[in-house]
């Protein structure tokens, strides 16, 4: 940004995406983060960090820098097993890069790999149609009841009535939660090596989860995710992305496995 | 780019902005003392985007929605629109309720804009009532 001139040059830092071993290292044409340089590659010994050139005194990105993080680990994903690192990772320069990083963590770096050899990820999340309501007012009495009461009458009046009957709403829908994200993950956990159940986003999601998934059993998994939104395709919306850097199967969280 | 095949809705990567967050940040490989950028505020809206659902707001939303029913028709959607729906991913456009209001926000802030937190949850009740106007 500001072009701080410390003597006339920009000094410049070394912004890691993810790493992989050095056999499977991608062809990765794209711009970076920051000031945009061209993706390059450090390699030290089995393993090649994806990187690029970052002003060093890149501190604030946004929303396009989150997406080329994410565009460039996906071209990455696409011929090699990637341990993406968090965003914003920078490292002072491409000798702290293959020393602090591809040096000194070589082992870690090898059993994560390991784990994760020839895996993506996939995501999928599911929201409740507007019609989950009708489902809800069909199944629960007092719910019905409460409704015919409360139904065309002053809203100050019934007040306190309508936030009962929301609570109840709200009981009904969270007992249907977990029904019915125990019944997708019964049928996807079986496919997959692991699973990561993120948090509820908002009032109508029924799950957001993510799975690590082996390359040759993605059609399988594919399949019978398929079958999933379409047993409920009148009652949750399912949104399904992958396959995914496994950005969730790397002790990310607030520790990782090194934090 | 967002397909349909069958009824599950696919991108290669996730399509809008809330999904591009919650997939990765705060997700990653961390070596301590090395993450240096920041998202300026941006972490702080994803935790104020995840609803708080035992609160009276959201009471009174879902009291507002069984109300709104039609149980002779059951609500819901036909699938053409349904569709049409999906092709907009995580766009502006037709709006449903309190996600979107909250994408919003994260938006406002990735476009610069000097929204604060304190407007979103009253965007959102105006959402869910304009909802209303709209069927």
């Amino acid at each position: 940004m500001s072009a701080g001139p410390t003597e006339g040059v920009a000094r410049t830092a070394t912004y890691v995406y993810g790493v992989v071993r050095a056999s499977e290292t991608p062809r990765i044409d794209a711009a970076g983060v920051g000031r945009q340089a061209p993706v390059r590659t450090v390699t030290q010994g089995e393993l090649t960090a994806i990187v690029s050139d970052v002003d060093a005194g890149f501190v604030e990105a946004g929303r396009e820098d989150l997406e080329r993080h994410m565009a460039i680990l996906e071209q990455a994903a696409l011929s090699a097993t990637v341990v993406p690192m968090r965003f914003g990772t920078v490292m002072p320069d491409d000798g702290a890069v293959a020393e602090e990083l591809l040096g000194v963590r070589a082992a870690d770096l090898d059993e994560l790999l390991s784990g994760l050899d020839g895996r993506v990820e996939l995501s999928l999340s599911g929201t409740y149609e507007e019609r989950i309501f009708g489902e809800v007012v069909a199944e629960e009495p007092e719910v019905a009841a409460l409704r015919e009461r409360v139904r065309g009458h002053d809203e100050n009046a019934t007040y306190y009535d309508r936030i009962r009957l929301g609570e109840l709403v709200a009981n009904a829908m969270a007992a249907k939660r977990r029904r019915d994200t125990d019944d997708v993950l019964a049928k996807l956990r079986p496919l997959a090596d692991d699973v990561r159940v993120g948090d509820v986003a908002h009032e109508r999601s029924v799950l957001s989860a993510s799975f690590l998934v082996h390359r040759d059993r993605l059609p399988e998994f594919d399949r019978a995710a398929e079958e999933v939104a379409a047993q409920n395709r009148t009652r949750i919306r399912f949104r399904y992305a992958g396959p995914l850097p496994p950005y969730d199967f790397v002790g990310g969280g607030k520790a990782g496995p090194w934090g | 780019m967002t397909t349909q095949e069958g009824y599950l809705q696919r991108s290669p990567h996730p399509s809008s902005l809330y999904d591009v967050l919650d997939l990765i940040l705060d997700k990653g490989l961390v070596i301590d003392l090395y993450v240096r950028v920041s998202l300026v505020g941006i972490e702080l809206l994803t935790i104020d985007a995840r609803i708080v659902i035992a609160s009276v707001d959201t009471y009174l939303r879902f009291a507002e929605a069984v109300n709104r029913l039609d149980l002779n028709e059951t609500g819901g959607k036909d699938l053409p629109e349904f569709i049409e729906d999906l092709g907009q991913g995580g766009g502006r456009g037709k709006t449903k309720g309190a996600l979107d209001g909250a994408k919003e926000s994260i938006k406002d802030v990735f476009s610069g804009d000097d929204d604060d937190e304190e407007k979103a949850p009253a965007r959102r009740r105006s959402r869910s009532r304009a909802k209303d106007d709209e069927e």
